[in-house]
């Protein structure tokens, strides 16, 4: 009983982990763009498929750089983000927010046929980085799951700081409180947001690439944590960072017990929740963006 | 002026009225009566808590302190939608309109609501009488052109019909939040002309939010100054205007 | 888009459908038929997102379910008739989208898109999963329907005018809901929300109504297009599936009555023509942004703006 306690526990900070890497960028990024990047879903796969890339390019002796496989990765990644949101969102950021998430949601359509080009449509995937186990309380758990749980709670307070230390970090705050304000005291707001997007898809690619061998990849790979980092970002209140922490947790868990007891209808339980909570308060737990 | 009997009948009555904003004291400790069938102007400098008190009274804001009662009813834990059903319409300062809808459309809808026709799937709405005719009669009394679709109207004609909107509701108590705000000078006087004669043939109490004190003293019969958030003085225009306190507060001596 | 130009293009355009089959090969004939399948669910999802401004990137879960109530009749209740299969579908896809709709519409827009996808996929995941009773991914064979005792034949035209008759319908049907004082109170909630609670009317009843119907319509496409294909599957309930219908409406031009009709009879023989390429998904996302960027009020849109230009020329 103690033992599946403890894998309940482990595998649930591990799912919340890598959910809250996927909320945390959807988060910043609706915090100072005002949408909710569909694209998001394609920069996660191609952290994933960038870091294979890098890892199969690595000559035998570098092999110890693997570890850094997934952070050139999410550098990699976040360009790309840079490049679309320089590229492409700018341009329609006058449009209706529901437009502009239609065509974030058309560069998923892109990126998938993208990697199909390059990688084929059959899935890759690479060992764990280490086989190396735990032994936790009687249950053998592989470190390299752990080392995940770790890197997220890193990203986190990270983030954290980023946010309430840093000049940067503050003047995002202040862009996502209330754009006109900013711009008015002479932030390059237009600059921000470019940052922003960078920084969101960049933790969007770690998480890819983290994950890449624990799933693998294929066109369409972590589907369901995509959906669920919806859930994840709807019932913290969209553009909450904490909020998105907290409430990736509370799925995470109910994902790991729902996937042990009722693991047919797991994903029905997590909406049933979502939709009690948010009917409760309809913002979300940490909600109330402030209104354009 | 119109002469109009003063109907001693309370009709909104409020007491101890606050709203705060952070720590910012919007409408502090406010106790006034509107009366049945008066045109009462609110006055004050920026800030002074003329258009939250407007608000207060609408239902948009909700109440922080004090007693609010419409009616005789208590309507101090109401919001916004009860408000508006029970005959409290407001008109907007930034007019709010249905943009892509003609002027025609615009007073439709108000109409719709009042008959509670709304869920309704025939006949066509082109076809739709009463509702259609009373809708143009609106307009005409208005001066606003019925087919032009709301974004393209001038700001003049957007003013009015925002308040056309609100008075095809048949409102009990009609708030109008600035009329002339954004007009020019010129058309300030067209704009109130309009608005004042349709207001007075028809009875409807009406509470103004005013800056032009010109305006306030041709068109309504008491005035309310307010300042921080607390009523300063009240009375007819005259009296206000020769008020020295008042004075200070909106800068005229 | 000019009255009379109006006028004329759909008289051509109901020429074109009364008379096809006697002329057009049968595989476009079938194209027709599924292009005024999705012709009804993209009106129906206009019905939301042109008339009252919402944008739902779930409406696959009613073609999933006006689909999969008719598989699962034909094969626990045995029950193979349209006149019975059509009227419990439509009333299925009802209540689903009250269930899901009284969740949804409470949020601010851009929830409600996220949350409509949400939904999409949680149906398809639940229909992959529970194999025995859906047939999970391997979805559930359907034959043809009759209608009152009448068998159709697929390779025949019957089934094409049975379903030219309902579109038809439909059209009809909706343009009645769009052009009614519902359809003008939608757009006021479209346009300015604000002022809509302004003026008494609670937002969330008429987006729920809007959506209700939305979701009727599109259950009645379901029920035609599996009868159509013959295969009930789950990536009806899909996030593909929704996207098309939106870039559908998005395609013909969600701000004139008939643009989704145009958008959907033109996807499904884009697509018809593009699916065997191998990178088709590429194009469909690149077309969705172009479409965006360029020709937001899509063919029609477009159309309409060229036909106006034209004709003040001539008079000019």
């Amino acid at each position: 009983m103690l033992e599946l306690s403890i894998n309940i526990v482990l595998n649930g900070l591990f799912y919340a982990g890598i959910l809250f890497l996927m909320s945390a960028g959807l988060q910043i990024i609706f915090g100072v763009l005002r949408i909710v990047n569909f694209a998001h879903a394609g920069f996660y796969i191609m952290g994933i498929y960038f870091t294979y890339a890098i890892i199969i390019a690595l000559p035998p002796e570098y092999f110890f750089l693997i570890w850094m496989a997934p952070l050139i990765s999410a550098v990699l990644v976040g360009l790309l983000g840079l490049a679309f949101e320089r590229g492409l969102l700018k341009h329609i950021y006058h449009r209706d927010h529901v437009f502009q998430i239609l065509v974030t949601a058309g560069v998923v359509y892109i990126i998938d046929d993208l990697i199909r080009f390059k990688w084929g449509g059959y899935s890759i995937g690479v060992g764990p980085f280490t086989s190396a186990t735990l032994d936790i309380g009687g249950v053998v758990y592989p470190l390299y799951n752990l080392l995940i749980i770790l890197v997220t709670l890193a990203v986190a307070i990270l983030l954290g700081i980023l946010f309430r230390k840093t000049h940067i970090g503050r003047i995002i705050r202040a862009t996502a409180h209330d754009e006109e304000m900013t711009k008015a005291m002479g932030v390059n707001v237009s600059m921000v947001k470019a940052l922003t997007f960078f920084f969101g898809s960049a933790i969007a690619g770690l998480a890819g690439g983290l994950m890449l061998p624990v799933t693998g990849g294929w066109p369409g790979v972590g589907n369901e944590y995509l959906i669920l980092s919806f859930v994840v970002i709807a019932l913290a209140g969209l553009g909450s960072v904490n909020g998105a922490l907290i409430a990736a947790l509370i799925i995470g868990m109910v994902n790991s017990i729902g996937i042990q007891f009722f693991p047919e209808i797991e994903l029905a339980i997590i909406f049933i929740i979502m939709v009690v909570i948010l009917t409760v308060k309809p913002s979300g737990l940490f909600g109330a963006v402030p209104r354009r | 002026m119109g002469e109009k009997g003063l109907n001693q009948t309370i009709i909104l009555k409020t007491s101890g009225l606050a709203k705060h904003f952070g720590g910012v004291h919007a409408v502090d400790g406010v106790d006034m009566q509107i009366f049945e069938g008066e045109v009462l102007s609110i006055v004050g400098a920026n800030g002074a808590g003329k258009t939250t008190l407007l608000k207060l009274i609408s239902g948009g804001h909700p109440i922080d302190r004090g007693q609010m009662s419409f009616e005789g009813l208590d309507v101090s834990r109401l919001g916004l939608i009860q408000h508006a059903r029970m005959g409290i319409i407001y008109s907007f300062q930034i007019p709010a309109l249905f943009e892509h809808l003609s002027a025609l459309d615009c007073v439709r809808i108000a109409l719709l609501t009042r008959e509670g026709k709304t869920v309704l799937f025939f006949p066509t709405i082109e076809k739709f009488q009463p509702i259609r005719s009373e809708a143009e009669e609106i307009l005409e009394m208005f001066n606003v052109p019925r087919s032009s679709p709301a974004h393209l109207l001038p700001h003049g004609q957007r003013k009015l019909l925002d308040v056309a909107i609100a008075f095809a509701l048949k409102p009990k108590l009609l708030l109008l939040d600035e009329p002339t705000s954004g007009v020019s000078t010129k058309e300030k006087g067209q704009v109130m002309d309009t608005i004042m004669p349709i207001i007075r043939k028809s009875n409807t109490t009406t509470v103004i939010v005013e800056h032009d004190m010109e305006i306030v003293t041709r068109y309504s019969q008491r005035v309310i100054v307010m300042d921080q958030g607390k009523i300063l003085a009240q009375g007819a225009p005259q009296e206000i205007l020769n008020n020295p306190k008042v004075g200070e507060v909106l800068l005229w001596r | 888009m000019p009255k009379r130009i109006n006028f004329f293009l759909i008289i051509i355009g109901l020429l074109i459908l009364a008379t096809g089959p006697a002329y057009f090969p049968g595989f476009t004939i079938y194209l027709f038929t599924y292009g005024m399948i999705m012709a009804v669910a993209a009106l129906a999802l206009n019905i939301l997102l042109g008339y009252t401004g919402l944008m739902s990137f779930g409406h696959g879960m009613f073609i999933g379910s006006g689909g999969y109530t008719v598989a699962l009749m034909m094969k626990y209740a045995g029950i193979h008739s349209f006149e019975i299969l059509i009227p419990v579908s439509i009333l299925i896809s009802a209540g689903l989208a009250v269930l899901v709709g009284c969740f949804c519409t409470r949020q601010i827009e851009i929830y409600f898109s996220m949350l409509t996808l949400a939904f999409g996929e949680l149906l398809f995941a639940l229909c992959s999963k529970f194999y025995s009773f859906t047939g999970g991914t391997d979805g559930i064979r359907v034959k043809m329907p009759t209608l009152f005792g009448y068998i159709f034949s697929r390779q025949a035209t019957d089934f094409y005018y049975f379903v030219l008759a309902l579109f038809l319908l439909c059209t009809a049907a909706i343009w009645v809901i769009c052009h009614s004082p519902f359809g003008k109170t939608i757009q006021a909630v479209r346009d300015n929300e604000l002022r809509v609670g302004y003026l008494g009317l609670l937002v969330m009843k008429y987006r729920l109504i809007a959506f209700t119907i939305s979701g009727a319509f599109t259950g009645l496409a379901g029920v035609l297009a599996v009868s159509l294909t013959g295969h009930a599957v789950p990536e009806l309930f899909q996030v593909f599936t929704s996207i098309s219908i939106v870039f559908m409406v998005i395609l013909g031009g969600h701000t004139s009555f008939l643009g989704p009709v145009v958008g959907a009879m033109v996807f499904v023989f884009l697509q018809a023509w593009l699916k065997p390429l191998l990178f088709w998904q590429f194009f469909f996302g690149l077309s969705i942004i172009v479409l965006v960027i360029f020709l937001p009020g899509g063919v029609l849109g477009g159309v309409g703006i060229w036909a106006r230009r034209v004709l003040t020329r001539r008079s000019s």
